[in-house]
């Protein structure tokens, strides 16, 4: 219990990281290409 | 109220990322920004009039590719990290479906604890390694959602997708039928035992911001939470169950209530030891 809010940030600090690295690759474009392209 | 505001809110997520309805008119996909934006829903992004992008869809293609999608992970991650499951209690249509069909009167079943474990099955299998090994999006291929909002539509509207129907189509609608049949009997049967994007959501139900309390002072252990909740659990045994869509139905009782995970104590450390109106036995739980 007590160590949920650290659980938490933890989770939330690699959940961040893990969009940041998606933007960062640029897969936004293909996730565009592919829902507009079925 | 809250109990309306939930139906509103299922509405909202069944209008507002299907809201493109020229898609319906002129028979073609949206092909705008929008798209780019993963949903955190099972939203068919095939459906014409959808604006925004399916994220099992996503996981799958870049799977079917040879590599993972860190973007949909991460969105998906910070929706789970945020609320839990709570969008596939509040928003998700499908599960808003299959709320609506458990209200049909008739004979009544409850899912055998296992089943819950079949999600994460499907979400390694049909949605990772299937799509990996054969170059296909498996799931999208049999999703009941893909074929109620995608498939139907497209069927239905365009006669050049009708001359191509192969018997494929025919064992979509065999799926979604079976879901829509035992939806009418047992509790949202597709979220709990089949969904690969309440899997995903459903690993962070121990840790996401939103936390359900539960106060054990004044719980009377009637068991009226689990007559309500739309998945067929006890809050009061486990209030960070992976099955909990952090509806709140349930807090509607005085003795379970929403909190976030830096609230130690949301009753107040001072609960009365009184047992709570609401669930006393025998009172109306809605």
């Amino acid at each position: 219990m007590k160590g949920r809010p650290i659980v938490f940030l933890a989770t939330a600090a690699a959940a961040v990281s893990v969009l940041s690295c998606g933007i960062f690759r640029k897969e936004i474009a293909e996730v565009l290409i592919n829902g507009a392209l079925l | 109220m809250r109990f309306l505001k939930r139906r509103i809110f299922q509405g909202l997520g069944a209008v507002l990322p299907n809201a493109w309805l020229p898609g319906f008119l002129s028979a073609s996909l949206y092909q705008g920004p929008m798209k780019a934006v993963c949903t955190p829903l099972l939203n068919c992004y095939a459906c014409p009039s959808a604006l925004l992008s399916c994220p099992i869809g996503t996981l799958q293609h870049f799977a079917a590719g040879g590599n993972v999608s860190w973007y949909a992970v991460g969105t998906l991650s910070v929706v789970g990290a945020s609320v839990g499951r709570m969008t596939c209690g509040t928003l998700c249509p499908f599960g808003a479906l299959q709320d609506l069909l458990y209200k049909f009167r008739g004979w009544k079943a409850s899912l055998p604890h296992w089943t819950r474990y079949l999600r994460y099955a499907v979400l390694a299998g049909l949605v990772f390694v299937i799509p990996y090994l054969t170059r296909e999006s498996w799931f999208s291929k049999l999703c009941p959602v893909g074929t109620l909002m995608g498939g139907l539509p497209w069927v239905t509207m365009n006669a050049g997708v009708r001359s191509m129907v192969r018997s494929l189509f025919w064992v979509k609608i065999a799926i979604l039928l079976f879901f829509v049949t035992t939806a009418t009997m047992v509790k949202r049967p597709f979220c709990r035992a089949i969904c690969p994007l309440g899997a995903i959501f459903s690993l962070f139900n121990k840790s996401s911001f939103l936390q359900l309390a539960w106060d054990p002072d004044t719980c009377t252990r009637c068991g009226k939470c689990q007559e309500i909740c739309p998945v067929d659990i006890r809050p009061d045994r486990n209030r960070t169950d992976p099955d909990c869509l952090r509806c709140l139905d349930c807090t509607r009782c005085p003795s379970l209530k929403l909190t976030t995970v830096f609230h130690r104590q949301p009753f107040g450390g001072t609960a009365a030891p009184a047992p709570a109106a609401d669930c006393a036995p025998g009172a109306s739980a809605r």
